[in-house]
């Protein structure tokens, strides 16, 4: 610990011109060698999960692979690029970034509003964005940026107001302004996954830990009380709870089916491609359920391998924040960690049936033409910072 | 820039967000735990359920066949025939296939055509049951008229059974997959065979998976059971209960056993009147009335319960669910007890008063010569039927000695036929069988067996000493041929020694070749060893209370040096005069032995007059000619030509030496022309005389002393028959009484 300060207070005393030294310095081995895992795994689970489905709906086995290859060659050249910038620059860029993303966010509502249904997607020319996926690294840099700029008065906990002030409600206003924006969309695990993503950034930034406390301890009883008081959300719970008593639902139908994949995966599944669930009866096996076949196929050791990547990926990633040159990297490698590890946190626990069924993607698996390509620039980012964390002898 | 501060603060709250980030994956990967592993049984069998479609192949039931290998039960292909009116689309395609499907299934055509309207409905039976080969009218019909999804065909298997109601006590019948009764019930789990399955896999929409998951179980068979009853046989004693049955008319039904008497193979068991396997529901005649005379509402449920009970008794195996006292025909075993003890031998003499008094009874025992039979050697008074000897004969055999062969006779068991629903005996314990029990018990009266227990008694007399156990079924075997079991040892031990078997044999058969008591069951040319009987039923007394039921029997076994066949028939409650089972029962044993006696190919061992008619077709009329007199008989000739091309009677028929052969050589052929005239009670010259009359010829059977009448004629009266037929008649005498 006392060296790693020791580190820390070294870095801070370096001038502007030692970071250009490191930014010559590689990217984070280790990192890379478990993000292309990752997307190899991913890749792989994709093909296995989509073809049964694909062959189904168009006829061609190959669709989707085809499609995620495609967006994976893509994907790799933004994360190559975005890697290859300095930090610095990023951090020029943060501002002008959050407020594109926010601007395209406030357009879907309208577009939605235009074409009678809410979207989640506008199309420029032939590619599809989906803003909420580019808003969620420009929430995280956004916020650190800003914790950067006002951690003394944030660790200030001397002065409970102030430190509040600073650590906890100026920095939701960027949250919140998103998540309205996410409500407008009709995109409500997003909504939680944006408010989740700036609540670690707000959190590792030092904010006081009272508030999350308490947010926790309301948070609590509201839930407590609509279980309590409502016939509404006692039926959720019960739908929940006991899935298959809802086999009419659409989405319990989907998580009752998404669990007879996991369950009857075993130890060590039935094997790469065998999965019988996704032969229509996991709907859309390549989307958000992705990890049901992947249990199907590979059992448990092949459910674990996967949760020991994400693990990795995050243990990783949390030693690259630490050995961060900056505040605003460091919160940015915490931000995108915290995106890609709370998402594959709730997508597992949503197919496991753990919580109530939201839909989330995993990471790095779940079929997604441009939020991979997203996805992969924010792995960008996370390896250009990294290219700052060794440690200059 | 980073502050010392800020730094400590961010570290600290890292390793908070990597703890908390361990302990929720912590929690999935126990949640996985529990799924993958814990629960891996119930997922594997929910995925199963979700893409498994099992199919069941039917196990074919197996066949029973009888000794020859003629089958009597199979399993038939049969279709059900069904429309779905749903998808029908206009009057006009509505009338076509109501017109259609009424003219091939001999359906009413309103009917049809109703269910054709019924629009709601995709399931509307038109026919069941329908055979093979009207399915493939239907079938084509469909195909040509592109009615796929229109009328469908359903193929399900039925039982069959091609000979109806031959021997369908023995039989017995099966439901859609059990036996109910006879051989389909106690063999049901060698003829079921298992299931097979077709396992195949299907896609969430029903759409066939890409790869290989098809699991194949073939079915296996049930075994073919090979019975020992035979067709022929059965057939000759069914004709002879029928017989029997117009003859008494009697109100408790008919059974008839026809057994070999050395390995207890039963070749023909038959209860009448019966049922037809293929209709078993429907209640015979006797049945039918009985129960229209209850009055009762035929929508009642106490005539479907009453209905019910008759048909479960008409399905039931008289010869072994129903009790009956013996009666004279267990004088056998008591004289083989008596002669195997020494206790006397046939020329021991007795007398007979007409009754016998017996200690610790206050009432003399009467003989059914109510005069006395007076003082004979013991081989008369067996023939005669003497009660008041075998009372004596019982004394000197002794409580102990009797009880004990009375049990080793198997009176106090089971016979142990592979049939189910065989009954117990009722009989005295040994602790309560006293003078009087064993005075009566020695004529065979008030204890009670089954008619298969006492035929089983008497072929161990019959067969040398040996009880056996009889058997309906010799051998299972399997689709291929191959013997799966074989049933063929039956002899349990040892009752009698053979000498005392072949006495008793000798003079049963001079009983029935000269003036015994069974002379009725006579058969000309065999020797045959036979004992008649007649009991009372003591427990039931008819409504006006005066007259007591009887049933009346008789057992033999032929030939009497070499039994190859023993046959018992009891006639059960028989009504009119004359009820002695010399008379009711035993002309129709002989009739029976006449018949299969020839057909198991025993010669005959006694020259009588009577010759057999040679075959003359294909010969000159004038070699014909010269032969037929040689034989002593006459020739009648019709037609011109030279050659024989027909004869009535057929060669190899029995007849009187003077009859008449009638030969056809021109462009005649026979004709019925001639009626059979009714011969009931005729003297044989008599009957000779009006069949001779007629142009018919005569074969006498039976008795042919002066008092001796015509009992019973192989052709029925009204008969149309060619000239020349020979009309074999029974000639038997009445007023021989027995006990």
């Amino acid at each position: 610990m006392a060296r790693s300060v020791k580190d820390k207070r070294a870095s801070r005393d370096l001038p502007a011109s030692a970071d250009v030294v490191r930014v010559r310095a590689g990217v984070d081995r280790p990192m890379l060698l478990i993000i292309i895992i990752l997307l190899c795994f991913g890749s792989v689970m994709v093909f296995s999960a989509s073809y049964a489905y694909a062959y189904f709906k168009f006829d061609d086995s190959y669709y989707y692979i085809r499609k995620q290859i495609g967006f994976l060659v893509l994907g790799s050249a933004a994360m190559v690029a975005v890697m290859n910038l300095p930090v610095d620059l990023i951090r020029r860029l943060t501002v002008p970034f959050y407020l594109v993303s926010a601007g395209l966010l406030a357009i879907v509502p309208a577009v939605g509003l235009a074409e009678g249904e809410a979207v989640r997607w506008i199309n420029v020319g032939p590619i599809t964005i989906q803003p909420s996926e580019l808003m969620k690294p420009a929430l995280v840099m956004i916020l650190a940026l800003y914790i950067q700029n006002h951690q003394e008065q944030i660790t200030d906990y001397r002065h409970f107001w102030n430190s509040s002030k600073y650590g906890l409600v100026y920095p939701s206003f960027f949250i919140l302004l998103v998540c309205v924006l996410m409500i407008l969309e009709n995109h409500f695990s997003g909504t939680i996954i944006m408010f989740a993503i700036g609540m670690v950034v707000i959190f590792a930034g030092g904010a006081r830990v009272f508030w999350f406390g308490a947010a926790g301890a309301v948070f609590s009883v509201v839930v407590f009380a609509l279980i309590m008081f409502t016939n509404y959300a006692r039926e959720r719970i019960d739908i929940w709870l006991h899935p298959e008593n809802y086999d009419a639902l659409d989405e319990t139908w989907q998580t009752t089916q998404g669990l007879y994949a996991i369950g009857s995966g075993g130890w060590l599944g039935v094997g790469l491609g065998n999965s019988r669930q996704k032969h229509m009866f996991v709907s859309q096996p390549q989307n958000d359920f992705i990890f049901s076949i992947l249990c199907e196929e590979l059992g448990f050791v092949g459910a674990l391998s996967v949760i020991g990547l994400f693990l990795c990926f995050i243990l990783r990633g949390v030693h690259i924040a630490r050995r961060a040159p900056d505040t605003y990297s460091s919160l940015v490698v915490i931000g995108l960690v915290g995106h890609v590890a709370l998402q594959a946190l709730l997508n597992i626990a949503v197919v496991t049936n753990s919580i109530p069924n939201t839909g989330i993607s995993l990471p790095f698996f779940s079929y997604g033409g441009s939020s991979l390509v997203v996805l992969m620039a924010e792995m960008g980012i996370l390896l250009a910072v990294s290219r700052y964390s060794y440690q200059q002898k | 820039m980073l502050s010392a501060k800020t730094g400590r603060v961010m570290n600290k709250r890292r390793a908070a967000i990597v703890g908390f980030c361990i302990v929720c994956w912590g929690a999935l990967i126990g949640r996985l735990f529990y799924l993958q592993v814990l629960s891996y049984d119930t997922y594997r069998a929910a995925v199963a359920d979700n893409i498994e479609r099992q199919t069941t192949i039917s196990a074919t039931r197996g066949t029973i066949y009888d000794r020859n290998m003629v089958q009597l039960a199979y399993n038939m292909t049969t279709y059900r025939v069904f429309i779905d009116p749903s998808r029908i689309e206009n009057q006009e395609e509505a009338q076509f296939i109501a017109r259609f499907l009424s003219d091939t299934l001999q359906v009413d055509y309103d009917t049809v055509y109703e269910r054709t309207q019924r629009s709601n409905r995709a399931d509307e039976t038109i026919k069941k049951n329908v055979d093979p080969d009207t399915a493939d009218l239907v079938r084509r019909f469909i195909a040509e008229n592109d009615l796929a999804h229109k009328i469908y065909l359903e193929a399900s298997s039925k039982r069959y059974y091609p000979y109806g109601s031959l021997a369908s006590s023995v039989i017995g019948l099966s439901g859609t997959d059990a036996g109910l009764a006879g051989i389909e019930l106690s063999y049901n789990e060698a003829l079921t065979g298992t299931d097979g399955r077709y396992i195949t896999a299907k896609n969430g929409n029903g759409g066939a998976l890409p790869f290989k998951y098809d699991t194949y179980v073939d079915a296996i068979n049930g075994y073919n059971v090979v019975s020992t009853l035979d067709t022929a046989i059965q057939a000759a004693l069914e004709q002879q209960l029928e017989a029997a049955y117009n003859n008494a008319l009697p109100t408790n039904r008919i059974a008839g056993v026809v057994m070999n008497p050395n390995n207890g193979e039963i070749y023909a068991m038959a209860t009448y009147p019966t049922f037809d396997l293929n209709d078993p529901y429907t209640l015979d005649y006797d049945s039918q009335v009985s129960l229209d005379a209850l009055n009762l509402d035929p929508q009642s449920e106490e005539y479907a319960q009453k209905r019910t009970d008759l048909v479960y008794e008409m399905w039931k195996n008289k010869a072994i669910t129903d009790l009956y006292e013996p009666g004279s025909t267990f004088k056998v075993v008591t004289t083989s007890m008596a002669l195997e003890e020494n206790v006397v031998d046939f020329d021991t003499e007795f007398t007979c008063t007409g009754s016998y008094r017996v200690e610790g009874w206050n009432k003399p025992i009467n003989c059914h010569k109510h005069v006395g039979h007076g003082t004979h050697p013991f081989w008369y008074m067996l023939q005669q039927s003497c009660n008041p000897t075998l009372m004596q004969v019982g004394e000197r055999i002794g409580l102990d000695r009797f009880y004990s062969y009375f049990e080793a006779f198997g009176y106090t068991s089971i016979t142990g036929i592979d049939l189910p629903g065989e009954a117990h005996g009722i009989y005295s314990s040994f602790s309560a069988f006293n003078n009087v029990n064993l005075a009566v018990y020695s004529f065979g009266q008030t204890f009670s067996t089954t008619t298969l227990q006492q035929i089983t008694a008497i072929s161990a007399v019959a067969n040398g000493g040996y009880l056996v156990r009889p058997h309906v079924v010799s051998r299972l075997v399997d689709d291929d041929g191959n013997v799966v079991a074989d049933f063929g040892d039956s002899v349990k031990y040892q009752v009698v020694s053979g000498e005392v078997c072949e006495k008793i044999s000798e003079v049963l058969e001079d009983g029935v070749a000269h003036d015994g008591g069974a002379k009725n069951a006579r058969v000309n040319g065999y020797k045959i060893a036979a004992k008649t009987g007649t009991s009372e039923k003591r427990n039931k007394i008819d409504p006006e209370g005066n007259t007591q039921y009887l049933v009346c029997s008789t057992v033999a076994y032929a030939p009497s040096d070499d039994p190859q066949v023993a046959v018992i028939i009891i006639v059960d409650e028989p009504r009119g005069e004359n009820l002695y089972g010399s008379y009711i029962a035993a002309p129709f044993v002989s009739n029976l032995l006449e018949e299969i006696l020839p057909y198991l190919g025993i010669e005959r061992s006694i020259v009588d007059q009577q010759v057999t008619v040679p075959t003359y077709v294909g010969k000159s009329l004038a070699v014909a000619e010269t032969e037929i007199e040689q034989l002593g008989l006459h020739t009648e000739v019709v037609g011109e030509g030279a050659q024989v091309l027909a004869q009535v009677p057929a060669a190899g028929s029995r007849m009187e030496p003077d009859g008449r052969v009638v030969l056809y050589t021109g462009a005649e052929a026979p004709e019925d022309t001639v009626v059979v005239p009714d011969l009931y009670t005729l003297r044989a010259a008599n009957a000779k005389r009006e069949l001779y009359e007629l142009g018919l010829n005569i074969s006498f059977s039976g008795l042919d002393e002066r008092a001796a009448f015509v009992y019973t004629q192989d052709i029925a009266p009204e008969t149309m028959v060619p000239r020349g037929t020979v009309v074999k008649v029974k000639m038997v005498t009445g007023g021989i009484t027995d006990g």
